[in-house]
């Protein structure tokens, strides 16, 4: 659909004005470097509401104003990642006082990759976000084929009842499952976090497989088994181009969910042993010298994985994540 | 060589109704089956209980004589083409044509690569070989989903509406190219086809199902000119059979456009009915005045007004209204409800010579030859007509 003329003027006025103020506040009131990234943002704002007017009357499907909600959904991640990168550089003892980083020194991520409490805390939760997954994935296949290919009674209501669990506070489970936990007498072990931590792999684990598994074309399996195909065979090629893929996403990013999790974690670990990542890093400051630049290195450290993932599959993340909010 | 055999075949649904219903069927060697009906009819289901992807309730499935209900399908090794063609997405159109073939042990590649190009050149797929899936329309795609089927060496072939997406002009080729097929391979085939020109033109026998239920089986000539029941006889044909309420009175039947004197045979067969259904072919309708309807010697006669006129080149329907008692209609519709098919009308289609020049509000004499006049039971459906 193409938007009307009067959208896109509407849209172009609104970027001329948001990029006037822009620039204006910027040079008035900040000082450089960080003038700069409101110039920018402004030039921006601007060239958009230009080429709002340019293309305002044309049968391009461009949507002005989608352009504008990019942009300003940009400013509002890349401008505290920046930050986080400009906290996690400054050198020892300073404290940055730009958003642009000005004297940059590697030490921290020298000091987050050597800290023990921050190696511990990561080893902690990769192996614990390890094992939930690797216990939620083959029930979710199992639980994802049912909900999607055996007429069952009652499978909406399981099936909602999983996208409910998906959305419960963990905080409000935090309290029971610890007050478990140390009747259990398992309390600030490692793998006492296990057990919770599928609250949050085993929903998603189900939700994303069900998605994967709508779209795998199940006729095609008929068809592959009606040509003859052993057990094998149809695992082979079936299930390995078509099925395999999606769920070898959907892992990755169950993994990367409970890798994540930081309630659980601060709620049900006593000590910095059994402490993972993301709580150690809310919780455990006060313990690492350089404290506020270690834990900026460590978090843009941590944060690697999950960009390198969407990097080398943004395509099939974007249509499984996209799907699933349909 | 191969025959198939269905005995007593049910599958029940989760309704009142089974989804199939008590199914009998032999398709011997060779022979063409069409499996026509309605949509929802259970035929695409049946294709897939017989190729072994579904399971049957109870009734038994018979190969080349052989009880295979409990036999997967690589045993059963028959050949199937999908509504929805289920082709590989990954694969290009040579790869799809050759899957099959590569599943089994020993296969010759330089044949099969001869095969598959041969098929291709028959089918239209030459230039498209090293195409995916997503990069076809529909009809190549369905085109493709059948080359597979004759590139596989199967016992027999079994096709879920096969030539559904092919446009008017290659589906007659591409048809052609199929059936020849299967006559130098000698294959046993069963199509299904909503199409009921392309089941009385293709198949050598076609069998009317619909409901789960299978109505009739016979040569498109038996189904077309004997029906065995109501809806198959409303069914087959195009326009469809024109069927009206009649009553019996005395010798004669009274329909609401004629009257027609009943014989001997008829007025036994309807004995007490205080109602039936006449059916008449739309093609049976003839001009009194023109040269069809001189030559009718044991005739029906009515004298009408023509309410409408579609002029097709090779013939002209005309359209005579009719009104029926209301409480007539309500017996009509209930047959019609618990048929799920629109039978009745309230007027009658002639299908008359294009030369006559009708137009509607003219009135127009109607001849139609007494032997053609079908006589339906309108609650079990039976036709009266046929020899018991």
């Amino acid at each position: 659909m193409t938007p009307s003329v009067r959208s896109r003027l509407w849209a172009s006025g609104f970027a001329f004005v948001l990029g006037f103020a822009v620039a204006n506040y910027g040079i008035i009131r900040v000082a450089r470097p960080d003038l700069w990234i409101w110039v920018g943002l402004a030039v921006v704002l601007m060239v958009t509401s230009a080429a709002g007017v340019l293309f305002a009357d044309t049968s391009r499907p461009l949507s002005i104003w989608s352009i504008i909600g990019i942009e300003l959904f940009a400013v509002f991640t890349l401008v505290p990642l920046l930050w986080t990168f400009t906290v996690a550089t400054a050198p020892d003892g300073t404290t940055p006082r730009s958003v642009w980083p000005q004297d940059i020194s590697w030490d921290a991520f020298d000091g987050a990759l050597h800290s023990q409490i921050l190696q511990d805390a990561a080893v902690t939760s990769v192996v614990v976000a390890g094992i939930a997954t690797a216990v939620a994935m083959p029930l979710a296949i199992a639980a994802a084929y049912a909900f999607v290919r055996q007429p069952m009674r009652g499978r909406r209501a399981a099936y909602g009842l999983v996208v409910a669990t998906l959305l419960i506070p963990l905080l409000a489970l935090a309290g029971p499952i610890t007050d478990q936990v140390i009747a259990a007498d398992r309390f600030g072990s490692r793998m006492s976090l296990v057990p919770p931590a599928l609250l949050i792999t085993l929903p998603l684990a189900i939700w994303l497989c069900v998605t994967v598994f709508r779209d795998v074309p199940w006729s095609l399996r008929d068809a592959v088994r009606a040509d003859g195909a052993t057990w094998l065979q149809a695992f082979v090629r079936f299930g390995l181009p078509n099925v395999a893929p999606g769920v070898a996403l959907a892992t990755a990013l169950v993994f990367v969910a409970g890798c994540n999790d930081f309630v659980l974690g601060a709620a049900l670990s006593a000590n910095d042993e059994s402490r993972p990542l993301p709580a150690t890093l809310m919780l455990a400051t006060g313990q690492l010298e350089t404290s506020s630049s270690a834990v900026a290195a460590a978090g843009l450290l941590w944060l690697a994985p999950v960009v390198l993932l969407l990097l080398v599959f943004p395509r099939r993340i974007t249509q499984l994540l996209g799907r699933s909010y349909r | 060589m191969t025959s198939i055999e269905v005995r007593n075949l049910t599958t029940s649904g989760t309704g009142d109704r089974p989804l199939l219903d008590d199914i009998n069927l032999t398709v011997p060697s060779g022979e063409t089956l069409a499996l026509t009906g309605p949509s929802g009819a259970g035929k695409s289901l049946l294709l897939k209980t017989l190729i072994g992807l579904e399971e049957q309730t109870s009734g038994d499935i018979l190969i080349d004589d052989v009880v295979v209900n409990t036999a997967d399908p690589r045993r059963r090794d028959l050949a199937m083409v999908f509504q929805d063609y289920a082709l590989h997405p990954h694969l290009d159109v040579f790869d799809n044509l050759a899957f099959a073939a590569t599943l089994r042990r020993g296969y010759n590649r330089g044949e099969l690569s001869e095969r598959i190009h041969e098929v291709a050149d028959l089918l239209a797929l030459g230039e498209l070989l090293d195409l995916k899936p997503a990069e076809l329309d529909d009809a190549q795609r369905q085109r493709v989903a059948l080359g597979r089927l004759l590139v596989r060496d199967a016992k027999a072939y079994l096709l879920d509406a096969p030539f559904s997406q092919q446009s008017e002009r290659v589906r007659t080729q591409v048809r052609s190219v199929t059936s020849q097929w299967q006559q130098e391979n000698k294959r046993t085939s069963i199509f299904t086809t909503n199409d009921v020109a392309e089941a009385l033109s293709t198949a050598d026998r076609v069998a009317v199902m619909h409901q789960g239920f299978i109505h009739q089986v016979g040569t498109p000539r038996d189904l077309y000119e004997r029906p065995a029941d109501m809806f198959v006889a409303g069914y087959l044909g195009s326009p469809p059979m024109n069927l009206v309420p009649a009553f019996p009175m005395g010798r004669q039947l009274v329909m609401p456009l004629a009257t027609m004197l009943l014989d001997d045979h008829l007025l036994e067969r309807i004995g007490e009915r205080g109602v039936v259904v006449a059916g008449i072919r739309p093609e049976h309708c003839y001009d009194a005045t023109g040269h069809g309807g001189q030559a009718v010697t044991d005739r029906v006669e009515f004298t009408t007004r023509i309410d409408d006129v579609e002029w097709r080149g090779s013939s002209q329907f005309a359209y005579l209204g009719y009104d029926i008692a209301p409480e007539v209609e309500e017996l009509l519709n209930e047959v019609e409800d618990l048929l799920e098919f629109d039978l009745f009308q309230s007027f009658l289609v002639a299908e008359l010579a294009a030369e006559s020049t009708l137009r509607p509000g003219m009135s127009i004499r109607v001849v139609i030859p007494r032997q053609r006049v079908h006589v339906f039971d309108p609650e079990t459906g039976e036709n009266l007509t046929l020899a018991r």
